[in-house]
């Protein structure tokens, strides 16, 4: 049974994922032009100071808002296509639809997430200590804003009113919290409300790790987990599966 | 989920043995719509592993479904480039690769052209499969089903085979004219025997023969 399942999510993968990276990646370039906008800003603006922000920051970006974009999909999946409705008559789980989409999405940054590595290659930022800390902090993001994104669209009765909560929620959790600019520019009162954004603590973990901020490492991966469990929580125990 | 009431298929409780349920039977809305950036081929695909089939399980069973309904030249094409009834039609080949016990299909030709139309039927009609089919087409219900229901407002108010459901019109004939018993939009219907019809020589009438329509009809089923 559990061979089954992992058998679906691949399949699944296949099926959403690899044919949009296949057959629509004119969305590749959409997604990948506000990071790279906002990167050519903070480059001319900061003499290219504050660049390695704006890399770590794109990389952020580009997991966390493509995470988000499951809100529309997932609506448009559910009410347009009726996917939901034929997935929930076979063994198919919420859990199984979700990791599917979790991979799906993986598979459609892919393209992003090489464009910012290799020029954080090309700006000497990596070593294997953070590619360790990209790996740990990045799958988590990729986890908790899928899967807040997935509890989020299950209530959504409008596939209209998708496209504008996916569009919101991605600025709120991109270019509001500290992910292209340094956390010390704002001051600590302003980082907790930001917290409910896993894309917040998860900058923060990397800027440490990256050595552009100073901060309590551990304490911040530890609110990223925390985060992550809740979200998959509540996408598992609270959305709406078999009921719509 | 339900109310009230009890709901079995092939004697499983829908309610308290789901997963039992979902094993034998195969689910088609009505308004389902393929993924525009999916072929045929990884629609059908997708589909059976979520039923449980092994990818090369899956990929063979695809590939005569897809075979079956005319659909293989276009198999590897996205969806989005195909025609409503090509669309349409790769449900229905879900349904016959699922391989289940029950296949319950929502207006499977809606929005079909004729001849699309005539092809799923005769697909149907081969199904091994017990075939649940909800349908507005009455020539579709005379054509594929065994025995009819018809509900209104989710109660059962006809049920039998079409001989049955029929009889009472046994020996008549529909009129429609500017008066009569039924107001059909700016029709009136009435059911005549046939050797009444020389009573209506010479008068400005349309003479049909019956179709399950008359049943709906008569009960009142048209209003809304």
């Amino acid at each position: 049974m559990a061979y089954s399942r992992i058998r679906f999510i691949i399949t699944f993968a296949w099926f959403y994922g690899y044919t949009s990276l296949k057959r629509g990646y004119v969305y590749v370039a959409t997604y990948m032009i506000t990071p790279l906008s906002v990167l050519f800003l903070i480059y001319v603006i900061s003499r290219g100071a504050l660049l390695p922000y704006a890399i770590l920051g794109g990389l952020l970006s580009i997991i966390t808002m493509n995470s988000l974009s499951l809100v529309a999909d997932v609506t448009f999946l559910r009410l347009e296509l009726k996917l939901q409705d034929l997935l929930v008559s076979t063994h198919v789980k919420a859990l199984d639809y979700l990791i599917g989409h979790i991979l799906s999405n993986l598979i459609f940054s892919m393209p992003g997430i090489m464009v910012y590595i290799l020029l954080g290659t090309l700006y000497g930022m990596f070593n294997a200590f953070r590619i360790i800390w990209l790996i740990l902090v990045l799958t988590p993001l990729l986890i908790s804003s899928s899967a807040l994104a997935f509890f989020i669209s299950t209530f959504i009765p409008h596939v209209r009113h998708s496209w504008g909560v996916a569009s919101f929620l991605s600025i709120v959790f991109t270019i509001i919290p500290p992910l292209y600019y340094p956390a010390y520019a704002i001051p600590v009162i302003f980082l907790y409300p930001l917290l409910i954004s896993p894309s917040t603590p998860a900058s923060l973990v990397l800027q440490s790790a990256f050595g552009l901020y100073e901060t309590d490492i551990i304490l911040n991966y530890v609110t990223l987990i925390v985060e992550t469990s809740i979200y998959v929580l509540l996408a598992l125990k609270f959305s709406r599966w078999r009921s719509v | 989920m339900p109310t009230s009431g009890i709901a079995e298929i092939e004697g499983y409780d829908v309610v308290k043995e789901p997963n039992k349920v979902r094993k034998i039977i195969s689910s088609i809305p009505q308004e389902a719509r393929p993924v525009g950036i999916a072929s045929p081929l990884e629609h059908v695909v997708m589909y059976l592993t979520a039923r449980g089939f092994s990818l090369s399980e899956a990929f063979n069973l695809a590939r005569k479904s897809l075979k079956e309904v005319g659909l293989w030249d276009v198999a590897n094409i996205p969806t989005d480039e195909l025609s409503g009834g090509m669309k349409r039609k790769v449900f229905v080949a879900m349904a016959i690769a699922s391989n289940a016990e029950v296949v319950l299909l929502d207006e499977p030709t809606l929005g079909l052209d004729p001849i699309s139309r005539l092809e799923v039927w005769s697909i149907l009609k081969h199904l091994d499969a017990k075939l649940i089919l909800t349908t507005h087409y009455m020539e579709e219900a005379k054509e594929l089903a065994k025995e009819i229901i018809v509900m209104h407002k989710g109660r059962i108010v006809a049920r039998g085979t079409i001989d049955e459901l029929l009889k009472p019109f046994n020996g008549k004939v529909r009129i429609e004219s500017n008066i009569g018993e039924y107001k059909v939009g700016s029709n009136y219907i009435s059911y005549i025997n046939i050797e009444d019809l020389k009573d209506f020589k010479g008068k400005d009438i349309t003479v049909k023969p019956i179709t399950l329509e008359d049943l709906l009809i008569i009960n009142g089923l048209g209003e809304d």
